[in-house]
């Protein structure tokens, strides 16, 4: 298997809020001593390897500021590393940010031509594809009319419809598939399978723990920028959950007080009851049409919410 | 096609520009009526107002003024305009940036072509007002895409340095329309460069736009050759200024991200 994209010992640095360097020609003019100095900066990844080959795909998990982005703009090379290298076998694409560069007043039929062009296809070949375009986002009916008036999800449809038919052999996936309705994801995921049965190697980021699972080959875990673990999706995203769940019973405050719920169960912590306390669902009731409280499983007549806001019931308290 | 050529990424280039440029021009007037006339019927507006000042009201005593002072207009208004769209270009289109593959250098180079296809529009005009005060086709208009041609490397130069410098320092962009404005004036646009004082005379003649408004109305009204010389030196100037700005933009987009 040919190794498609490549990084060795990648590390990116950031400035930590303000640098030396003026932003404005305020900064520029006023003396030294006055302009806010760097504190510091931060590496938001360092010392990165991995190797994606032909029809492979990589998952990439990981909290929230572990770097993720940053790692898919430098192995895009949209972000150049500060360093290590990274090598690729081929042009790269990505389904980063859809609908880039599309005109609301425009039509779907003019977005497609642009978008297909800045995701990295000639006219010609925009034109060619332009009917399976449509087809696949199912918008022919719509496709005249300006994009202002289409609905999110069918702007998102036309978004992922043209980078679908890019035809890439380097794919970097940053948390889109995660929006617009159940059976277009699902659709978005054959096609992806599709791409790695055509040998594009591919590497994937999100927060579906399950969709790492099911369509990955292998994963790396980042942490704070650093690669925590690599291995198969099933054993690291066990480690990932696992990791998770310790970090929320180290939250959990330790001598809570045991409670009762209005059944008559008692609930210990870390026996029957768990999470950290920081949110607390404390009351939950079923009402019938008539308000009234259901007591037995089955109701006749349709449930609705009691006219207190959740907001009350639920009671937050700051980490 | 294999995109990792050179050619190839040219040729994706290319078609960037063509699509984007498409694109400014059938947003701007979608929802107009008039449409693309607008790009001929601004400047026109601007003449009258022009001539109504300095033939009317104050006159100048410029020969074939209206076809002088709309000269004037468009050129500077391609130069206006392109500098005006590039300086945002690349710090309001993230989503461009962060395009892997994506020829950021494509940017700057859709809207100063955007700017000129409204200058070629709204030639033909200048033309009909040229013939209607009296001014005969000459062979010397053949050499007008060469004006055109110093002023396209003049202006995209300028374009890569603001585009850049604007993306770490957004004051560019709010700086940028005052010295347009005091550009405007220092420029014979209405009034003619030889009335510019004797002792300025060399400060006045560092701005390039000068040879260049010369020399079209050299080619157009006169119907003589202009200063090939000045010119010269114009676009050897230029083309340095286009490589030192490509230079920075380049070294610069390796940035861009990480401030927008």
């Amino acid at each position: 298997m040919a190794t498609m994209l490549k990084a060795s010992g990648v590390g990116k640095r950031f400035s930590l809020y303000t640098e030396d360097r003026p932003r404005t020609f305020k900064e520029l003019l006023s003396p030294r001593v006055l302009r806010p100095r760097s504190r510091g900066e931060l590496w938001a990844l360092r010392g990165v390897d991995l190797e994606v080959g032909e029809g492979e795909m990589l998952g990439v998990i990981g909290h929230n500021g572990s770097g993720k982005s940053t790692l898919l703009r430098v192995l895009g090379g949209v972000m150049r590393a500060d360093e290590g290298t990274v090598e690729r076998a081929a042009h790269v694409n990505g389904l980063l940010e859809l609908n880039t560069g599309m005109h609301p007043d425009l039509s779907g039929r003019e977005n497609i031509l642009i978008n297909g062009v800045v995701a990295g296809l000639t006219r010609e070949e925009v034109v060619q594809r332009f009917d399976a375009i449509v087809d696949f986002a199912e918008l022919e009916p719509f496709i005249d009319n300006p994009v202002r008036t289409y609905s999110s999800g069918m702007k998102l449809r036309l978004g992922f419809a043209v980078a679908a038919h890019v035809r890439p052999r380097i794919l970097l996936i940053d948390e889109i598939l995660s929006v617009g309705d159940i059976a277009f994801q699902e659709k978005c995921l054959q096609r992806i399978q599709e791409f790695k049965r055509d040998g594009c190697a591919i590497v994937l980021i999100t927060h579906d723990l399950s969709q790492v699972e099911q369509s990955c080959d292998r994963a790396i875990w980042l942490r704070k920028g650093q690669v925590a673990a690599v291995g198969s999706p099933e054993m690291l995203v066990g480690e990932y959950r696992a990791e998770m769940l310790a970090e929320t019973s180290r939250r959990t405050p330790g001598a809570a007080a045991a409670q009762m719920t209005a059944g008559g169960q008692h609930l210990v912590l870390n026996e029957n009851r768990f999470g950290s306390l920081e949110t607390v669902i404390q009351d939950v009731r079923l009402l019938d049409g008539d308000r009234r409280e259901v007591r037995q499983e089955a109701t006749p007549s349709p449930f609705v919410s009691p006219s207190r806001p959740p907001g009350k019931r639920a009671r937050c308290s700051p980490a | 096609m294999s995109r990792g050529s050179e050619r190839g990424r040219l040729a994706h280039a290319l078609d960037v520009v063509r699509v984007l440029v498409g694109r400014e021009f059938k947003s701007r007037y979608r929802k107009t009526s008039l449409g693309v006339a607008w790009s001929v019927l601004s400047p026109l507006l601007f003449l009258m107002t022009f001539y109504l000042v300095f033939k009317v009201v104050i006159d100048l005593q410029i020969e074939r003024y209206a076809s002088y002072i709309f000269i004037g207009i468009v050129a500077w208004t391609w130069f206006q305009g392109a500098l005006g769209d590039s300086v945002i270009g690349i710090s309001s289109n993230p989503g461009l940036v962060s395009q892997p593959g994506f020829p950021v250098f494509a940017v700057p180079i859709v809207s100063v072509t955007t700017a000129l296809i409204n200058f070629l529009t709204a030639l033909p005009i200048v033309l009909v007002v040229l013939l209607f005060e009296g001014a005969r086709p000459h062979l010397i208009w053949l050499t007008l895409p060469l004006l055109v041609f110093i002023q396209y490397v003049l202006t995209l130069g300028l374009s890569y340095l603001l585009a850049a410098l604007n993306v770490h320092l957004r004051d560019t962009q709010y700086i940028l329309p005052a010295v347009l404005q005091i550009g405007y004036f220092m420029s014979p646009i209405f009034y003619d460069a030889s009335r510019a004082p004797k002792q300025f005379a060399l400060l006045f003649n560092l701005n390039p736009m000068v040879h260049i408004l010369g020399g079209y109305r050299d080619i157009l009204l006169r119907g003589a050759a202009p200063n090939w010389g000045a010119l010269g030196v114009v676009f050897v100037c230029s083309a340095a200024l286009l490589w030192v700005g490509h230079a920075f933009f380049r070294r610069a987009s390796y940035r861009f991200l990480e401030e927008l």
